[in-house]
């Protein structure tokens, strides 16, 4: 007896595979900085409202992330690092992880109106069209400053959590997402040093192999100078108070010290360490977005009792 | 008289996907729900003003979303009908 059942061999997708679409990494980032947005704002927002408006954006978020899994298919089962991503290893076809990706898309700006206002559904809308669209099928495969640009679309979460709460957009709210703006370059660029991927092959301007790798170091350097006044500037606005000031200061003299001795080495000494500089470098820049948006909520936790504030 | 029969091979191989599918969709109900509360018991309206004018006219969007996804569910369950259930 012949068994027709051979499309058994195609791997199936499990819950986890779908999941995975949403690159739940960048939506653990998105929460934390969208959450931070909206409690410092000077309104109150009711829990249900506060915790119902996080999830929407993190669904707005993940399905950003399917449409970019959707659309750099070709990308991803190129690199080493995302060939095992659910749409180039076979697990999930392209067109569910689009019809998903729009899905989620509608269902999370819709969802995200009803339940705050529509400036927070409209930048919530902005960001996904943004990423999916300008960054990923756009400037991605077209620019070396890809990373600046993309890096806009992981800053408009606490914008987005701001206007949650107060409707609209300020100068703390554009500070907010400065900082993850400036913060982005370096923080790509330190990770693309040390992890050598095959962008060339991929069809990636990446600045490491259109510029060289010298002139990355000297782009994170510089891009680690605008950083800092950014954060400063915005420790001294009303999401901001002496303890936050202090805190700013710290990291960015931390972080200007680690792009100074990026700057200084060269290839050679980061192969004698095994880009030891440019490793610390990374894992530091996830540490200072961490502890800066944890100044400001603390700032904002600690006002009710008379501290904290200007 | 109707007969128990062996789950279907594709609802054994999809069993965790659909529980999946099922707990979020249970989440997304209890969301809905505790902000329609929320809201209710507040006096909001159940979106910004600026959808209706404040006319109250676009409170009326929740109920034609409902609508959308009832008739959704009732075709697909229609669909799975005929062509699994037999």
């Amino acid at each position: 007896m012949t068994d027709s059942r051979t499309f058994d061999v195609v791997p199936e997708a499990s819950f986890n595979d779908f999941a995975q679409l949403l690159k739940p990494r960048v939506m653990s980032l998105v929460v934390f900085t969208a959450l931070v947005g909206l409690l410092v704002a000077p309104v109150h927002v009711h829990p249900v409202v506060a915790v119902a408006s996080i999830l929407f954006i993190a669904l707005g978020a993940g399905a950003s992330g399917a449409l970019n899994m959707w659309w750099d298919a070709d990308i991803d089962a190129v690199m080493k690092r995302t060939r095992n991503r659910p749409v180039p290893s076979g697990k999930v076809q392209p067109g569910e992880a689009l019809g998903l990706g729009v899905a989620l898309s509608g269902i999370a700006v819709m969802m995200l109106g009803l339940a705050s206002n529509l400036v927070a559904a409209g930048l919530l809308a902005f960001t996904i069209v943004f990423y999916a669209v300008v960054y990923s099928m756009w400037l991605k495969r077209a620019t070396p400053q890809n990373i600046v640009i993309g890096g806009a679309a992981g800053a408009f979460p606490p914008m987005i959590g701001w206007a949650v709460a107060t409707g609209g957009v300020s100068l703390e709210s554009l500070l907010m997402f400065a900082l993850i703006f400036m913060w982005t370059p370096p923080h790509f660029w330190a990770l693309a040093l040390f992890m050598k991927e095959d962008y060339h092959a991929a069809g990636v301007p990446m600045l490491t192999v259109t510029h060289g790798r010298k002139s990355t170091r000297r782009h994170i350097f510089a891009y680690t100078v605008l950083l800092a006044p950014v954060g400063i500037a915005a420790a001294l606005t009303s999401i901001g108070g002496p303890f936050t000031l202090a805190v700013s200061i710290g990291l960015n003299a931390w972080f200007l010290i680690g792009a100074w001795r990026i700057l200084q080495r060269d290839e050679a000494m980061a192969e004698a360490d095994k880009y030891a500089v440019e490793k610390a470098v990374f894992r530091f820049s996830l540490l200072y977005l961490f502890v800066h948006f944890g100044a400001f909520l603390v700032e904002a936790a600690l006002r009710p009792y008379g501290f904290g504030g200007w | 008289m109707s007969e128990f029969r062996p789950p279907h091979e594709m609802h054994q191989r999809r069993f965790g996907r659909n529980v999946g599918v099922g707990l979020l969709l249970a989440a997304l109900i209890g969301v809905v729900f505790a902000l329609t509360v929320v809201k209710v018991t507040r006096g909001d309206p159940m979106q910004d003003s600026s959808w209706s004018g404040g006319t109250g006219r676009g409170d009326g969007v929740l109920v034609v979303c409902s609508r959308a996804v009832l008739s959704l569910v009732l075709r697909a369950d229609r669909i799975w009908r005929h062509d699994i259930g037999g």
